[in-house]
């Protein structure tokens, strides 16, 4: 399972907070999703580090971001924490 | 029977033991024990790291039957260090007594005391008592007493429970915050003001973070501000030749009243709308001085970290 | 006898001034940030 047809199939989307949230419970997207969370928080903290920020302002820049460049049809957390197709 | 154990290296415990029937009491003194190794168990937030010293006064029950144990846990935190992602803490103090019984915990005092927080303002003495309970990966903390020093004044908070995984709301009182303080964490230049503050700041909490919704800020007594030689207020003289009457006025404004509402969203974008009434010694007319002020609260805090932590890094470097 | 500059007097001067301060940190990390929605196993 790739990450892009986790997307499409509907159960991974993104969330303001930066990271992956499962949208329907699913155990490989699940599993999925741990792995790729695990690797962002990774890359956050190592941004974090190099501009001299926090990894909470570069995780939240960071769903700014993924959200805006979610592809149509794909989902996203919206700020009453409900699911919906962009 | 009595014994003194030594558990892997960092748990030093003495007990005793009363077998009658078919139930075990005893009674456990953990003393010194690091934090770390307990929490080494529990799964923490990835961003949060903890240590400090601990001493625990354990009373059992062990009921052979019926496979059943209870606990009376009583103990205290001596200097609770570390950080959440880059806010440094360090001297913090706590107590609990609390009550197990499978699957439950619940703690009739859990508070803490004393502290430094590094949040890019130095957050003091910060005293939280409450009732916590804990049942599976539900707990619920019922704070009945929260307060802080920071800017020169205090921060409290009303008695409010606090459960996890679930919004809460209350309203955060300020009191005697000095605008001097708070004027300098913008670190500009040409701009003093005195004077203190209280408000009243209504809050919410939920999972996207804080949200502060029309906190009002009113003078404590009258204040002076001088914004005189500031760069950015120079060039606007110079770009604006209208307004430089109006900014020459604030060279020395004594204030009898001052008035400001702020909201912040969860992101920290924060909009501060000040309005103040007083009078320039040179000028007849009295002033009416209204200042909008928009920023995002977190970065700047985040920024000052980032200063603190500079100067930190440099002094170790000059005094290596 | 002078009532319009004393009307004139108590009129108070209106100054207002709005400041607007924006924290450079977000430029720098947004082009780090490019690099992992190119990265199709992490966006």
């Amino acid at each position: 399972l790739t990450l892009s047809d986790a997307k499409s199939a509907g159960l991974l989307g993104e969330q303001a907070d930066g990271y992956l949230g499962l949208v329907k419970q699913n155990s490989e997207a699940k599993a999925l999703m741990l792995t790729v969370n695990k690797k962002r928080l990774a890359h956050f903290k190592a941004i974090a580090k190099k501009n001299k920020t926090s990894v909470a302002d570069v995780a939240a820049l960071a769903g700014a971001k993924f959200i805006n460049e979610t592809a149509k049809g794909h989902y996203i957390k919206t700020s009453s924490g409900t699911w919906k197709k962009k | 029977i009595d014994s003194t154990w030594q558990l892997d290296d960092a748990l030093s415990l003495t007990s005793e033991h009363l077998f009658d029937k078919n139930v075990v009491k005893g009674k456990l003194m953990f003393d010194n024990t690091p934090l770390s190794e307990l929490l080494a168990r529990a799964e923490l937030p990835e961003l949060l790291s903890l240590d400090g010293q601990m001493d625990n006064e354990i009373h059992y029950e062990f009921d052979l039957a019926a496979q059943a144990l209870s606990a009376r846990v009583s103990g205290q935190l001596l200097n609770g260090f570390g950080s959440y992602d880059d806010i440094v803490f360090d001297d913090i103090k706590g107590r609990w007594s609390c009550f197990w019984q499978e699957p439950q915990l619940s703690c009739e005092q859990l508070s803490f005391s004393g502290g430094e927080v590094d949040a890019g303002i130095d957050i003091t003495e910060v005293i939280s008592k409450g009732k916590f309970f804990w049942q599976q990966d539900n707990w619920s903390y019922q704070l009945g007493q929260f307060s802080a020093g920071l800017l020169g004044g205090a921060v409290s908070l009303a008695p409010v429970d606090i459960f996890s995984d679930q919004a809460f709301s209350g309203t955060l009182t300020l009191t005697h915050i000095s605008l001097a303080e708070l004027v300098a964490l913008q670190q500009q230049p040409g701009i003093d003001v005195t004077g203190f503050l209280d408000g009243e700041l209504p809050f919410s909490y939920d999972s996207n973070g804080l949200s502060i919704k029309r906190g009002i800020l009113v003078n404590q007594g009258e204040g002076i501000i001088k914004v005189d030689g500031n760069p950015a207020v120079e060039q606007l003289k110079q770009s604006q030749p209208g307004l430089k009457f109006a900014l020459d006025a604030l060279k020395k404004l004594h204030y009898q009243h001052l008035g400001s509402e702020v909201t912040m969203s969860p992101d920290g974008a924060t909009e501060i709308k000040m309005s103040m009434q007083g009078r320039n010694p040179d000028i007849a007319r009295p002033i009416h001085f209204n200042y909008l002020h928009q920023e995002n609260l977190l970065q700047l805090l985040r920024s000052l970290r980032i200063d603190s932590q500079l100067s930190e890094d440099i002094e170790q470097a000059i005094s290596k | 006898c002078t009532p319009t500059v004393q009307v004139a007097a108590d009129k108070p001067v209106t100054i207002n001034l709005n400041v607007k301060i924006e924290h450079e940190i977000r430029i720098k990390v947004d082009k780090e940030l490019d690099k992992i929605i190119n990265d199709d196993e992490l966006f």
